[in-house]
């Protein structure tokens, strides 16, 4: 990632902060006019939903013309080379846009996908990936293309999906479950002291807890006792398992991973408390739910519409006891943990849109703000489930 | 039979007792009622409230499903919630549940005018209905949303109707556009260009950046509708590629000139 690019990547943290800040009450109009003055914008901030559509719009602009393109080639048997050139010329667009004030709009992050997924089409086609180890081949460039493009344009999501990839290519090799094991040990290990360093710029930090989830991830699926019965490991390698001369697991065996599966949500929930990061306790709450789940497959005590029913009492008991300890505390706080709210705008209650989803899927969105049109350096806009700051 | 009555009784109990009590507790903790915008006393607040307004709705549709009361007439079922879903916004001051309540009031319309070509045929007919009734819900939101800033009742409000008001009405209108059945495409094409210039003026003008993203988007699905029209030849693609580029360059500068201080 060039410097400059990581520069306004560092004003934007800067400034996003400082609304927080300021949304919080935690500093005053003029505070946080003197911080936008120091930190002047270098390049459009846009509201996620204006993204997302520039996103869509972008996409269907390079697919089309890329259609037209390809038609002109009739056929998939001549496409290779000419999606060799679009991967590039959409490679050199990206470079531009992430140079311009157009970075972070959406569009640049249309032509990187394009890039790399030209890229990957041309790989397939040159490959002619009918077999296994085609697929492996192919498997590993796209681990190294997603690592490629997160290092360089700083894009979280093709780190993510470079570790996911990764992980599915350990898991076509011999003992792939004790490898992922080891590997995400290792990675999580590796990259923990890394998440906060200031040394990286803000989009490599994130892109870093990207591939520390999914190492998470990858650690809990090789500990869970489903995943260990049903061979979710092992069959990516041999999807079908058939041919294969497979024993039961011992029970010792499967013990140890019912012991590990339960411990996993408790170690990560309280390594969060204890590091403060809200990352962690997102593993530990998801794995939870999913050793929970779990649990209740082996044991399935009474109907599975009380223990859901309990599951959510449980954790929304346990979420207002939380609130109201921490809201009595001395001081308002303990040990630093506290439940005033936290110095950033998308903290909440419930926005329109997600009232709407919760009818469906019971679940929330972030609290919409008032429309108050445009302000200079940041304003905030509202209504009908669009809601935040630009 | 013996044992679903008891469960299905308990489970009504359960589900009966559950938003009766939630409601109880948020009237306990809402502040009194005000015409103004007003502070969530509590963090479960407004969790509280939706989950009270969803339950109610889910009851009053089980109770409706096992007895049927209403019968043929069940539809006003979504007007009772959309009623019930209105006091409740407007009583404890939620957006959330304003939201509920525009979305249950045009979900009754769409129920009502559909219903009776349910049997099948005169799907054309059904569908105009349809979206007639979508475009009277649209404008009624948007004079809603006009008067609750012109008599100061609830003026915050404003956003969620207009917003809702202008995906409804596009929604219903750009149907027409797509529709291939009544071959009258061209006039919902020009209401929509029609309706989304002056959008675009005014939110321009007013400096409502959502708004005017929903105009431009309904104008680039009216433009993709005419290309559709020729055909799918290199041109049409590329003509795409054009007309897309010309949205995002109309979006971006947009975004630009509307940030900039007044």
């Amino acid at each position: 990632m060039k410097r400059a690019w990581a520069d306004a990547a560092r004003v934007e943290e800067v400034r996003e902060a400082a609304r927080g800040w300021a949304h919080a009450k935690a500093i005053d109009p003029p505070t946080l006019s003197a911080i936008e003055a120091a930190y002047p914008e270098t390049r459009l901030t846009l509201h996620p939903a204006w993204r997302v559509l520039i996103f869509l719009l972008a996409n269907v602009a390079i697919g089309a013309f890329f259609g037209g393109v390809f038609m002109a080639m009739r056929g998939m048997e001549q496409f290779q080379w000419p999606a060799l050139i679009f991967a590039v010329v959409l490679a050199v667009a990206t470079e531009f846009l992430r140079g311009s004030r157009l970075a972070g709009t959406g569009a640049d992050a249309a032509t990187s996908f394009q890039s790399l997924s030209f890229f990957m089409v041309a790989v397939a086609l040159f490959l002619d990936v009918r077999g296994d180890a085609g697929l492996t081949i192919l498997l590993a460039f796209a681990t190294a293309a997603g690592v490629l493009a997160a290092w360089r344009w700083g894009f979280w999501f093709y780190a993510l999906a470079g570790a996911v990839c990764g992980f599915v290519l350990i898991g076509r090799m011999p003992y792939a479950r004790l490898t992922w094991i080891v590997v995400a040990v290792l990675l999580m290990a590796l990259l923990w002291p890394r998440l906060d360093r200031a040394a990286f710029a803000p989009p490599h930090r994130r892109s870093l807890a990207a591939v520390f989830a999914v190492s998470a991830a990858a650690l809990y699926a090789a500990v869970n006792l489903f995943a260990l019965d049903r061979l979710f490991i092992e069959r990516i390698r041999i999807p079908s398992m058939t041919g294969l001369d497979i024993r039961p697991l011992s029970p010792a065996l499967r013990f140890a991973a019912a012991l590990a599966m339960a411990a996993f949500p408790v170690v990560f929930l309280l390594w969060g408390i204890r590091s403060r990061r809200r990352l962690l306790l997102g593993i530990g709450i998801a794995s939870a739910v999913l050793s929970a789940a779990t649990f209740r497959y082996y044991f399935p005590i009474g109907p599975r519409w009380l223990w859901l029913t309990a599951c959510g009492a449980v954790l929304i008991g346990a979420a207002l006891w939380a609130n109201r300890w921490l809201r009595d505390a001395a001081g308002g706080a303990w040990r630093g943990l506290t439940a005033a709210p936290l110095y950033t705008v998308d903290a909440g209650g419930i926005s329109p849109l997600g009232a709407i989803v919760g009818a469906h899927v019971a679940a929330g969105a972030p609290h919409e703000q008032d429309r108050s049109g445009f302000t200079g350096g940041g304003g905030s806009f509202g209504g009908g489930g669009a809601s935040g700051n630009y | 039979m013996r044992i679903g009555v008891p469960v299905s009784a308990s489970r009504s109990a359960l589900s009966g007792r559950l938003p009766a009590s939630s409601s109880a507790a948020f009237v306990r903790r809402a502040p009194g009622f005000s015409w103004e915008a007003t502070e969530s006393p509590h963090v479960a607040v407004d969790y509280l409230l939706l989950l009270a307004m969803l339950l109610i709705a889910a009851d009053l549709g089980y109770l409706e499903s096992q007895f049927r009361w209403l019968g043929p007439n069940w539809g006003y079922h979504l007007l009772a919630v959309s009623i019930l879903y209105f006091l409740a916004a407007y009583r404890f001051d939620s957006r959330a549940v304003l939201t509920l309540a525009l979305t249950s009031f045009a979900a009754w319309r769409g129920v009502e005018a559909a219903f009776p070509f349910a049997g099948g045929g005169a799907q054309a007919s059904a569908a105009g209905l349809v979206r007639a009734n979508a475009i009277g819900c649209g404008l009624l939101y948007l004079a809603a949303g006009y008067f609750s800033v012109k008599l100061r009742k609830k003026p915050h409000f404003e956003p969620v109707y207009v917003t809702g008001g202008l995906i409804l009405l596009f929604g219903a209108m750009l149907t027409g556009v797509w529709d291939e059945r009544t071959g009258a495409w061209v006039m919902w094409m020009l209401a929509v260009v029609a309706a989304a210039g002056m959008v675009l003026v005014l939110s321009y003008r007013h400096r409502r950046a959502l708004d005017f993203g929903i105009a431009v988007a309904a104008l680039y699905l009216v433009g993709l509708r005419i290309l559709g029209e020729t055909g799918f030849g290199q041109s049409t693609f590329f003509l795409t590629t054009g007309w897309s580029i010309a949205a995002l360059v109309i979006l971006i500068r947009a975004t630009r000139r509307m940030r900039r201080p007044a």
